[in-house]
């Protein structure tokens, strides 16, 4: 185990000071912290061109017993007699917008709503909306005022009470597409680093005094478990660098306000990641054991690396039914499982002997590939400058 | 010369019997057999694709042996035991991304060396091979006679009791070739079994205690070095005389070079008899001597009578 982990050890540490792996994990960085800085800065430009004082035409008097908001809001409303005055003022950047409301708006709730140049965003509607609504709402108790101004907020559950949908927090819903789209950039990323670095130690002529010291399957998992690390690295560093950005702007940006992590979804990407890392490592370990060169292990590798991209193409399939059966077939096949698990787990509540039945798969598909992969090495490792064909590993595989 | 590897004694460190190795139709390794004593330099000979490869790679269990048995070390290969073997393969590298002690260490670590030792002792092998001032140096930085002998640093750090080097002078020069002969043959003194595969037979004479001739994947010659150059001695004598050489009966010159001349013995003559009829000439003998062949003599009529 102690040599196991030497090997891991190396592998992580030769990979995390590869240029090529600081920009894989800069990249999305990079395109977080310009996505924030404009959107921060959009963010507050809209609202400072928001803030300010909203006039108001009112000649039935249909807001005189509107409750004033507080005088720090970020919008105040002032009575205009004329809409002349009011278009006046707002020529003079008094106010950044104002309502001409009907004579009879208490009947008609008709209200023309004049803005100079840009239009006001929808926090300066609602908050009007608000205002005009207190007036109605004068007679009634104060708390049911507040009640009936705010509305009501719908949370779908399923039935088992398993997954909930508040349409306050599409996070939740876009949370998952996120995670299975950095899952399998960790994922292929991890599996080619891999592949490189079988190639490499054949190539560098090192594997044969490795496997003097080690057997051939401990050399092969201290390989898979190291570059795990990297992509686990590499998935934690961007999560963090996510976190901090959302930490830091969801004061600002209101639909970050509602997102929660479900913990049950980290543990399921996490034993998801895990286990289809097994098994693509596994795949690529035995790749980079019989071909020639990195190119070479590139072309043989391109079949499974689109394999785990089956249920991009079946995606409409998959969130139009994801309950049906191609969603269903995908969830179960191991090479598939992981992302249509995770995309699913957005759409609906999988049942649990699905995820069972994929993840005992996912486990049974992952030791069988080690196996066969750890034999594959056995044979290739050592064939330098020839590429080992099908029938002779076939012909050398012993059960 | 015994083919039998069963008659192992407590002295042996390898025996190997009758091994076969096959990759699909090709007979790498047909019928090799062999032991190899404690505190010997053996020699594992052959032509290319001979099998030599193949049969140190059963010896380390990196491949597994469709026939035959192999035991190292008194029994079958461990992981307790790769910590007591250094192997320097024909198709070596490093890591050319590390420094020549990231690199060093690396090995030693994988052979189960603790870090302060490894310290220690690189320091004093880097100083030996003249790589003191190259060691935070990356490999590739490193001339390809300077990569040899990290590879030999890193076959000897752990101070194995078995050493197996494939080829271990190729890529130096000279001078590096009699600094790697000393250390083997300090290691030797110390009481390590080397298993050395080489294709310079003045060094198999040098160097070797006994040795195996391996040609198409069997083996064709095995015993100890003087043993074998006598058996496969001509029926000559190497003789310098001061003087005029006296006509000796039955006897015939074959050739001279210089003041050395051989001379052939024919059948049921002992080349004391001849001695004794120069000592009765009264002539100054100045050398006489067996008129061995060398071993690269035997090397090229054993493989090529195989033909």
């Amino acid at each position: 185990m102690k040599k196991i982990l030497l090997i891991a050890l190396r592998e992580y540490a030769r990979q995390v000071v590869r240029k090529a792996f600081i920009g894989v994990l800069v990249f999305p960085l990079f395109i977080i912290a310009i996505g924030g800085v404009v959107g921060y800065i959009s963010a507050s430009a809209t609202i400072n061109s928001d803030r300010g004082v909203v006039g108001y035409v009112d000649p039935g008097n249909a807001l005189a017993n509107a409750a004033r908001p507080p005088a720090d809001a970020d919008n105040t409303f002032q009575k205009f007699d004329t809409a002349e005055a009011a278009q006046t003022a707002l020529e003079q950047k008094q106010i950044i917008a104002y309502y001409a409301l009907a004579p009879d708006f208490a009947v008609s709730r008709q209200a023309e709503f004049r803005y100079w140049q840009n239009e006001p965003g929808r926090s300066v509607r609602r908050a009007f909306e608000a205002f005009a609504r207190s007036a109605l709402l004068a007679d009634l108790p104060p708390a049911t005022a507040t009640r009936l101004i705010e509305g009501a907020t719908f949370t779908q559950t399923t039935l088992d009470g398993s997954r909930a949908f508040d349409e306050n927090n599409i996070m939740s819903f876009v949370l998952p597409f996120i995670a299975a789209i950095l899952f399998i950039i960790a994922l292929f990323s991890g599996a080619s680093y891999l592949l490189q670095a079988v190639v490499d130690e054949k190539e560098n002529r090192t594997i044969e005094i490795v496997v003097s010291s080690v057997t051939p399957m401990q050399l092969m998992s201290g390989k898979v478990i190291g570059l795990a690390g990297v992509g686990l690295t590499q998935i934690l560093v961007w999560l963090l660098g996510a976190s901090a950005a959302v930490f830091l702007l969801r004061d600002r940006l209101e639909f970050l306000q509602g997102i929660a992590i479900d913990p049950g979804f980290v543990a399921l990407a996490f034993a998801l990641f895990v286990l289809q890392y097994l098994i693509y490592g596994a795949i690529m370990a035995g790749i980079g054991s019989i071909v020639v060169d990195a190119r070479q292990g590139q072309s043989y590798s391109t079949p499974f690396t689109l394999g785990a991209m089956i249920p991009w193409f079946f995606l409409t399939a998959i969130l139009f039914d994801p309950n049906g059966v191609i969603a269903v077939v995908l969830s179960l096949f191991p090479l598939t499982a992981p992302l249509t698990l995770l995309v699913r787990y957005s759409m609906t509540s999988i049942p649990a002997w699905q995820l069972a039945v994929a993840i005992g798969l996912l486990i049974l598909t992952a030791i069988g590939a080690m196996w066969l992969a750890a034999r594959i090495f056995r044979i290739g490792m050592l064939r330098f400058g020839q590429r080992v064909n099908l029938s002779e590993i076939a012909a050398n595989i012993r059960f | 010369m015994s083919m039998n590897a069963a008659s192992s004694s407590n002295n042996t460190v390898i025996s190997v019997a009758h091994l076969a190795k096959s990759f699909g139709a090709a007979k790498a390794v047909q019928d090799v057999s062999f032991d190899v004593h404690a505190g010997e330099i053996f020699g594992l000979l052959g032509p290319n694709g001979a099998g030599k490869t193949t049969t140190i790679r059963m010896i380390l269990d990196i491949f597994k042996p469709d026939k035959g048995e192999v035991s190292v070390l008194g029994g079958p290969m461990s992981e307790q035991k790769k910590a007591r073997i250094g192997y320097l393969p024909e198709e070596r590298g490093l890591y050319k991304d590390l420094t020549v002690e990231q690199c060093v260490t690396y090995l030693a670590e994988l052979k189960g060396v603790a870090r302060a030792d490894i310290k220690t002792r690189a320091a004093r092998f880097f100083e030996q091979f003249d790589l003191t001032e190259h060691r935070r140096k990356k490999i590739n930085e490193l001339s390809k006679g300077m990569q040899q002998k990290v590879q030999i640093i890193s076959t000897l750090i752990h101070r194995p009791a078995l050493v197996i080097i494939d080829e271990p002078f190729s890529g130096l020069d000279p001078v590096n070739t009699r600094l790697v002969q000393d250390l083997l043959l300090e290691q030797r003194a110390q009481g390590t079994t080397i298993i050395m595969s080489t294709h310079l037979m003045y060094q198999v004479e040098e160097m070797c205690d006994r040795l195996v001739l391996i040609d198409h994947g069997k083996t064709v010659l095995y015993g100890g070095v003087d043993e074998i150059r006598r058996s496969h001695a001509d029926r000559a004598v190497r003789v310098v005389v001061r003087g005029d050489l006296p006509a000796i009966p039955g006897v015939i010159e074959t050739s001279r070079k210089g003041n050395e001349r051989t001379l052939a013995l024919p059948h049921g003559m002992e080349p004391q008899e001849v001695l004794a009829a120069l000592v009765a000439a009264g002539v100054p003998i100045e050398q006489f001597e067996l008129a061995l062949p060398t071993m690269d003599d035997i090397f090229v009529k054993v493989v090529a009578g195989g033909k």
